[in-house]
């Protein structure tokens, strides 16, 4: 049992939105995790504040014993939901970015990947489609040899072909000296991926249980069983 | 189309009944089987997501060795390899050959890799292993239906007969 992630009571609050509302939860090395849940529910928020981008928040958050911060960032590697680099880079440039930034970005992983995925080195970055921005992003965060990978939506907008490159490159990435956050609601295409999901809902974990356990002992894929779940807390809300 | 797959598929039948019938529905199974599975291999469309991966993934490994696609004494892909073939969990199939050492059909040898058993009769236990729990499944579902023990021999009889006329 090696804890890579734990988090005690977290909470963190946008103005008057409580995006996260006292979230205890712990994450082992050499596990891939589902992050499931509906949009707004604070998985982003979640994320970010385990990437060291968001520091303001209450409670505890220790990677590999660490605050998010200085010694958090060379070993987690974030993919953001949404546009990750300057309008003015071309996909080179992206690269050469990250191999300066960071110590364990692997340079020969990366330019296989550009090639495995079709990506050319002179194209601008911002005239790449949706699924091919996906495709660079992925590219680049996953030549990075880190031990913390958080994944935000990393299958938004992506077509099939590219979805099962994803998948391919996410297993050939992963070990057991690292440890996957998949947050996704593409929860069909991911779930065979996943060891164990966290449900979240309005800022709090609701359900923390294994990927097998749910097919074994609720007979039901995660899929099945997230809308259980999520359609059980829309009708308790509304009882209240 | 149905004949193909007949001739492809060799069964011994028994001389008492009981076993024939056993084999009769292996066979059948197999046709639905071996028709619909891909080798060790595919995507997660080839799995069933409402029951357990790893139990799935020992069953078609199982069924490999008792048709002969998986020899004794063969070595298996690793960890890894297979993971990635299979496109599952690496953590999965780690479960997988951890369940399958244990019940003795492959062995681990360190710094070597894990091999399917050396014991030439594994395929012929295996085989029966997997035709019990297939009978077991095709007389609950007919007894869930109604029928009677009787009942269910002269339908199947019927149904065999049924095909050779084909």
């Amino acid at each position: 049992m090696n804890e890579i992630l734990s988090l005690k009571n977290l909470e963190k609050s946008y103005a008057s939105v409580k995006a996260l509302n006292g979230i205890t939860a712990s994450f082992e090395l050499g596990k891939i995790y589902g992050l499931l849940g509906p949009n707004g529910s604070g998985k982003t928020t979640l994320l970010k504040i385990c990437a060291a981008l968001s520091m303001q928040y209450k409670g505890e958050v220790l990677i590999n014993g660490n605050k998010p911060g200085l010694y958090t960032k060379p070993i987690v590697a974030y993919l953001p939901d949404g546009n990750y680099f300057f309008d003015w880079m071309d996909v080179g440039d992206a690269v050469d970015f990250f191999d300066d930034f960071f110590d364990d970005f692997d340079r020969n992983k990366a330019e296989n990947l550009l090639k495995e995925l079709e990506l050319e080195k002179s194209t601008i970055i911002t005239t790449l489609s949706k699924g091919m921005h996906s495709r660079l992003k992925l590219a680049i965060v996953l030549s990075r040899k880190a031990k913390l990978y958080l994944l935000d939506e990393a299958f938004d907008g992506v077509d099939p072909i590219t979805r099962e490159k994803i998948i391919d490159l996410i297993l050939s990435t992963f070990d057991n000296e690292s440890t996957i956050i998949l947050a996704t609601h593409h929860i069909d295409y991911v779930e065979i991926l996943l060891d164990e999901v966290k449900l979240l809902h309005k800022g709090e974990i609701i359900r923390e249980i294994s990927a097998e356990d749910i097919r074994e002992k609720e007979c039901k894929s995660v899929s099945e069983f997230y809308m259980e779940v999520f359609k059980n807390v829309q009708t308790s809300a509304v009882s209240a | 189309m149905f004949f193909y797959y007949c001739f492809s598929v060799r069964i011994e039948f028994q001389k008492i009944f009981l076993d024939k019938i056993i084999s009769i529905v292996y066979y059948l199974y197999s046709l639905l089987v071996f028709g619909g599975m891909t080798t060790l291999g595919g995507s997660i469309l080839d799995y069933n997501d409402r029951e357990p991966i790893y139990l799935q993934i020992i069953n078609d490994i199982k069924f490999q060795i008792t048709i002969g696609k998986l020899l004794p004494s063969e070595q298996l892909p690793t960890i890894k390899e297979q993971a990635a073939k299979m496109r599952v969990n690496p953590n999965t199939i780690a479960r997988v050959y951890a369940v399958l050492e244990q019940q003795n059909i492959i062995t681990k040898h360190k710094g070597l890799g894990c091999f399917v058993s050396t014991d030439p009769h594994i395929a012929k236990s295996l085989k029966l292993e997997l035709a019990q729990e297939n009978v077991q499944k095709f007389f609950g579902d007919m007894i869930k239906l109604n029928f009677n023990p009787d009942e269910i021999i002269s339908y199947l009889k019927a149904f065999i007969d049924s095909l050779k006329s084909d």
